[in-house]
């Protein structure tokens, strides 16, 4: 037991390594490109959001709308690269509503592919299984046809 | 001998020889049936032949008739030929072709003296009774009207194939017990029984009229009872001292007592000094009462018992049946028997009771009589000719078969102070027959004790009633006859028709093991084409379509035992084939198959596994479409992340090749 328990904390102290040197990078990537960070903290804000609501181990939703969330933030940090990275920059890009609506709508589709995916992947697997269910139902009946009612004799009940 | 113009018209053929013509004629006395004119095809005269023909009611001496035919020579008439003929209607008969008649029966002249009988009738009736003994065989129907003299005097024993031992012969020329029995019930006769009768006919021949003659059956034997038969036939005729002594001695009611031909040889050799003197019983002081009648004699009171059981059963309750036996007969051995019946258990129903106890006790009083019981009055070796004659006219059994189930024949053979072979013989038999009766499956039963015990009778299956048959070879013919016909039953082999090919077809018996034990007809239909197949295998004819149909239906059960669809329906094509061509061999062939029988099981077993398989996968299947089954979320999810990742590279992508082309 105990040997199996060892690896747990040490999983944990590296996760957390990993989230300190993480946090680290963000801070320093944060003092060098001020600007940037600006607009990222701002239209990053659903994924963040994601995050904190999603408490699922593989973080799915969290990746969706994050990376959705990305490609809509992204037309603007390249923008702001281009015409010069300077904080009145990213405060004007902040200030403009098209910015909260390309990057949030981005994050919108990224909801709405967490919640649409799911059920259309759940509609296709279910009509994958009826096909097999079918599949066997005919093979049942053809070895009824063939055999007759008693090939059921070992599953009909008493 | 006629000549061919004078011929009538002819009824039947047999054996394309034989025309019996539609000129009747009168049946000779001690024969049964009708008697008709019979001419030869490849004669151009007729020849003064005759035929007995009869219906399936007649019991006929079919298995006396081989041995008739080797005694022809030692003066017995016997048949020339013989078989089953297609009559006019539609039915069938027995035909029974005879000779002329070999002379006038000793009875047409009144009286002969006593050296006519000791110098011409005597010797050659000693020599063929010598004859009938050494062949094992006994007449059971000699009498002054059935014997018949030639031109040239010699004597010839008229024929006894057209009805059962004794059952034409009057009472006067029977000894007492066989007279007492029905006539179909007096079972096989002894040469004892007709040393018996010969010498009957010497009184009659010696004396010229007989009173006795006149009597009904129940006062001859009355009177023999009451003076002993030599007494009763002579009456008050007084015989010449010489043949008086022969006569006594041939009429001796005990059959110990009774000279033997030895004896009688000696007799004619002139060694006279053997005498005999036939003793009357001497009357008791005191009789038994029965329905206002007093009896004396044991015997005749167990006749009176069983045609009057509840005044019977009134003397067996109040003990007065024993108080009389123990003082007025003192028979110590007498009366044991009698308290050993009274006291022997009986379990069955009150009125069946009382019937087996008289039965029982009147066996006890006269052991070497008939087994009396309802009624019936029957010998135990005329168990199944009684049998057969209540079976071909309709009448009920069931007093016969409550007789053998009862082991009333087993009581009275433990009561007989000698066992002749012959009788450890029917002993066995019907001790058979109550392990026949006991089991109710097809071929056994009543049915089967018929056949066992009666084996000259002729198949009596209701559906083949216009048919005679008394071989199983011919079965086969009037089955297919019967194939034919519209209303036959749904099965070919009834009852009837299975215990006869089980009794006459031994080599059969086999085949037919499977058959007996079986309760399923899908068994019962495999059984009968074995036997069917197996008959028509070793007698032919080769081909029998209507029969082959006929069972082709019968053994749909069978083939609907196999599960394989598909090889069903490859069997019922190739049966059909072959029930085309009359082959029931290559039907059995087809059905019986082994190997594929085991194949269709083995497929079947693989089947249901499959099945069973399947079933649990379906259900796995369908509990992940039960609405609160969590269906792939978690992939769902993953699908959903991968879109995305897809989308935003390719916004990405788009966006950086935008500003790549602005640039």
């Amino acid at each position: 037991m105990s040997a199996r328990a060892a690896p747990v904390p040490r999983r944990k102290s590296r996760l957390r390594a990993v989230h300190l040197v993480s946090l680290t990078l963000m801070l320093v990537f944060s003092v060098m490109f001020w600007p940037t960070a600006v607009v990222l903290a701002v239209g990053m804000l659903p994924a963040a959001a994601a995050y904190v609501f999603d408490q699922d181990s593989k973080r799915a939703t969290t990746m969706t709308v994050a990376l959705m969330n990305a490609s809509g933030t992204l037309p603007f940090i390249i923008e702001l690269w281009t015409k010069g990275q300077t904080l009145d920059h990213a405060m004007a890009l902040v200030r403009e509503p098209v910015t909260w609506l390309v990057m949030y709508g981005a994050a919108g589709i990224g909801w709405l592919i967490c919640f649409i995916v799911p059920h259309a992947v759940q509609l296709v697997l279910a009509q994958r299984t009826r096909m097999q269910i079918t599949d066997i139902e005919n093979r049942q009946a053809e070895l009824r046809q063939v055999w007759g009612e008693d090939v059921r004799q070992r599953t009909a009940s008493p | 001998m006629s000549q061919p113009e004078d011929r009538p018209k002819p009824l039947a053929k047999l054996r394309d020889d034989y025309v019996i013509s539609s000129a009747s004629l009168p049946v000779p006395v001690g024969s049964r049936g009708e008697a008709w004119k019979v001419f030869q095809e490849s004669s151009n005269s007729i020849p003064d032949l005759f035929a007995l023909t009869g219906t399936s009611v007649g019991c006929y001496r079919i298995d006396a008739i081989e041995t008739t035919r080797k005694l022809a020579n030692s003066g017995l008439f016997a048949p020339l030929d013989w078989g089953v003929v297609d009559w006019p209607g539609k039915e069938q008969r027995v035909a029974l072709i005879f000779p002329k008649l070999p002379g006038t029966p000793l009875a047409q002249k009144r009286r002969y003296s006593d050296q006519d009988i000791v110098g011409t009738i005597l010797p050659p009736m000693v020599a063929m009774l010598r004859a009938f003994a050494e062949a094992g065989f006994a007449h059971g129907g000699l009498g002054p009207a059935t014997i018949y003299a030639g031109s040239s005097g010699e004597l010839t024993a008229g024929e006894c194939i057209s009805a059962p031992p004794s059952a034409l012969q009057p009472a006067w020329l029977q000894t007492i017990e066989r007279g007492m029995a029905s006539p179909f019930g007096r079972g096989a006769a002894q040469i004892e029984d007709d040393i018996y009768a010969v010498g009957a006919t010497l009184a009659s021949l010696s004396l010229g009229s007989l009173s006795i003659v006149e009597l009904p059956d129940a006062e001859v034997i009355a009177l023999k009872i009451e003076r002993g038969s030599a007494g009763a036939i002579t009456g008050r005729q007084q015989l010449s001292g010489g043949l008086g002594e022969l006569i006594r001695g041939m009429l001796d009611d005990d059959p110990e007592q009774r000279w033997s031909l030895h004896t009688i040889q000696h007799w004619i050799a002139g060694r006279r000094t053997i005498g005999h003197q036939a003793w009357a019983r001497q009357k008791p002081s005191r009789g038994l009462v029965v329905n206002g009648t007093e009896y004396f004699d044991v015997r005749s009171l167990a006749e009176a018992f069983s045609k009057y059981p509840a005044d019977a059963m009134k003397l067996i309750a109040n003990d007065e049946l024993i108080k009389w036996v123990k003082r007025t007969l003192k028979d110590p051995a007498l009366v044991s028997r009698i308290v050993n019946a009274v006291n022997m258990p009986i379990l069955k129903s009150r009125s069946s009771t009382e019937a087996l106890l008289i039965a029982r006790i009147t066996i006890a009083m006269h052991p070497a009589g008939p087994i009396r019981y309802l009624g019936l009055s029957v010998m135990p070796s005329g168990i199944g000719t009684q049998l057969q004659k209540a079976m071909a006219a309709g009448e009920s059994p069931q007093s016969l078969a409550e007789v053998i189930s009862c082991q009333l024949p087993k009581y009275w053979f433990n009561l007989q102070s000698a066992l002749a072979n012959d009788n450890l013989t029917q002993m066995k038999k019907l001790d058979q027959a109550k392990i026949y009766l006991d089991k109710a499956g097809s071929g056994l039963g009543l049915e089967r004790c018929l056949y066992e015990l009666a084996p000259s009778s002729p198949l009596l299956a209701q559906e083949l009633t216009s048919k005679f048959i008394f071989e199983s070879h011919a079965l086969l013919q009037g089955l297919e006859a019967l194939s034919e016909r519209n209303d036959k039953p749904a099965f070919p082999l009834s009852r009837h028709v299975a215990a006869f090919l089980l009794a006459r077809d031994t080599q059969n018996t086999r085949a037919f093991g499977r058959f007996i034990a079986a309760r399923d007809p899908a068994e019962v239909a495999l059984g009968s084409l074995h036997g069917l197949a197996g008959l028509q295998t070793r007698f032919g004819p080769e081909k029998l379509p209507g029969l082959a149909r006929w069972l082709e239906v019968a053994v749909q059960p069978y083939i609907a035992r196999f599960h394989n669809r598909d090889t069903r329906e490859i069997l019922r094509t190739d049966l059909q084939k072959a029930a085309g061509t009359g082959n029931l061999q290559a039907m059995l062939n087809l059905v019986e198959n082994a190997a594929m029988m085991h194949r269709d099981k083995d497929g079947f077993f693989q089947a249901t596994l499959e099945y069973e398989r399947l079933e649990f996968q379906a259900k796995g299947l369908r509990d992940q479409l039960t609405p609160g089954a969590l269906l792939h979320s978690e992939a769902g999810k993953d699908v959903g992340t991968i879109v995305a990742g897809i989308l935003s590279t390719a916004i990405a992508a788009g966006i950086l090749l935008l500003q790549w082309k602005g640039a």
